[in-house]
């Protein structure tokens, strides 16, 4: 239970801190994802339940603080402070446009599918984080960012119309990440060491390979 | 799998079906709330960040502080003689609105903010500054600084407000270029690696003026979202598209990832002008 607290409490600090987490012009503007390492790194160390908690808490807090979604037009006939009204075609259109539902870019909600989705892939690798084995999960952890901003980016190209996919995208998908990769071993050894301190043990149940599990 | 996680598969599913029914207020409202929580920690954070990059800046000396403050102090006088006969030419130029009935003109307040974190969302392009809806700041506000337009605010609190960039996809403002008519919808591209990308000025007609490159882009007169004859950019290219053509803009505001001060655009009450008096 200590253990749990302390994993959302960490979670927490790690959405604040990502926005003071600059991005790199030499990586092609790519940055540490954070949020998506500390997330990964829980969910190979909670029960099932726990994870999926802490995918909807992870995932609504990132969309509620992330996502963009214009809904400029209900305020603005009656408050327009730059003269009269008059529509011309252009300007209907350019208000229509950035106001249509389809164009927000994502759906609220989306990531803490997304998180959940990966969350579950990381829990069958939870017998080897315990037996102190950490190359793979800080392996997963970089695949599991470079899915979740790679679905982000198909989801929101599918909201908005028409697919661009420029190659850049593949530079910028694979440095983050990379980046996210280096940092995963600290918060890798952050987790384990609050685990230790809180007196909490991993343990194989749910969605666990057998192959993996120790002898009883 | 047990019969423990299949209820909680179950539970969540559920639970997040009624997530994905939440409609645009909704989720406007909850951003607030989770934006006016997460406030406090922003704002302690973007000081502690200044604080640390101050620390590592060289001194500056005193005198050089004191030539800059005496600069200041004459500039700021002269500006304030600028601002008393602009004024003036307001009320004369309302005056002669109201003989010649033409439309009035609103006035709108500028609200000077900081920006304190650049977003890290992979997709968006966003800033959060350090003005909310007790400073009078609105959704939907256009950006400003003296260049030209930065972008409008998407979210807002109490103290903090969230800014969408100019360059961003989602930030669309209807365009004419200058001395023609030619009119388009500008706005930024949905995946840059640049962190000064360029903008596209779409709509316009198939066979367009070549030897307008080199032109500026203003907002639109008649545009609801934005004040009309703000500078946006300047084209530096056309490419033809099958039904029309597109332009290539280098924004006006080029340091958009350097910025520190900006002004959100509103309409204050005590800003509003007062009605001219009438001629008869």
């Amino acid at each position: 239970m200590i253990f749990t607290l302390l994993l959302f409490v960490v979670t927490g600090m790690a959405l604040v801190l990502q926005d003071f987490i600059p991005a790199f012009d030499w990586a092609y503007g790519s940055r540490i994802f954070l949020v998506p390492v500390v997330f990964f790194a829980c969910s190979v160390s909670v029960p099932f339940p726990v994870m999926l908690m802490l995918a909807f808490a992870t995932g609504f807090v990132w969309d509620a603080r992330n996502l963009v979604s214009p809904d400029y037009a209900e305020k603005l006939p009656a408050d327009v402070p730059w003269g009269d009204i008059h529509f011309g075609d252009i300007g209907q259109m350019a208000a229509q446009l950035e106001t249509a539902v389809p164009h927000s870019g994502a759906t609220f909600g989306f990531t803490i599918f997304l998180y959940a989705l990966l969350g579950s892939l990381m829990q069958g690798i939870r017998p080897l984080f315990r037996r102190g084995r950490w190359e793979l999960p800080v392996l997963m952890t970089g695949v599991g960012t470079f899915l979740l901003l790679l679905l982000e980016f198909l989801w929101i190209n599918f909201r908005r119309g028409g697919f661009v996919f420029p190659a850049d995208i593949w530079h910028h998908l694979l440095t983050t990440a990379l980046l996210s990769m280096f940092i995963a071993p600290l918060v890798f050894f952050l987790i384990d060491t609050l685990a230790r301190l809180s007196g909490y043990r991993i343990r194989y149940t749910g969605l666990t390979n057998r192959r993996w599990a120790p002898p009883t | 799998m047990r019969r423990l996680n299949l209820l909680a598969l179950l539970v969540f599913v559920v639970t997040l079906g009624w997530v994905f029914t939440f409609d645009t207020p909704a989720t406007r409202g909850i951003q607030s709330r989770i934006m006016a929580l997460f406030s406090p920690f922003t704002r302690a954070g973007a000081k502690v960040q200044e604080k640390i990059s101050a620390s590592s800046e060289p001194p500056v000396e005193a005198s050089v502080l004191k030539a800059e403050n005496d600069r200041l102090t004459i500039e700021n006088e002269r500006l304030r003689l600028v601002d008393q006969q602009l004024i003036e030419t307001r009320a004369q130029l309302e005056q002669l609105n109201a003989l010649f009935k033409f439309n009035q003109q609103s006035t709108y307040a500028l609200t000077a903010a900081r920006i304190i974190v650049r977003k890290n969302s992979a997709w968006f392009r966003q800033a959060t500054i350090d003005k909310g809806s007790r400073d009078g700041v609105s959704s939907g506000s256009p950006v400003i600084v003296p260049d030209g337009l930065v972008g409008r605010v998407v979210k807002v609190g109490p103290d903090v407000a969230e800014i969408l960039f100019i360059t961003d996809e989602l930030c669309k403002v209807a365009a004419q270029i200058e001395g023609t008519s030619e009119r388009g919808i500008l706005e930024g591209v949905r995946v840059s690696t640049s962190r000064r990308p360029d903008l596209r000025l779409r709509f316009l007609p198939r066979e367009i003026d070549k030897s307008l490159i080199g032109r500026k882009i203003y907002s639109l007169p008649d545009y609801i979202s934005f004040p009309p004859n703000i500078l946006l950019g300047t084209i530096s290219e056309f490419r033809a598209g099958d039904y029309s053509t597109e332009a290539v803009i280098k924004p006006a505001v080029q340091n958009l990832d350097r910025l520190e001060y900006v002004f959100v655009m509103g309409l204050g009450a005590g800003e509003k002008p007062s009605p001219p008096p009438d001629p008869r």
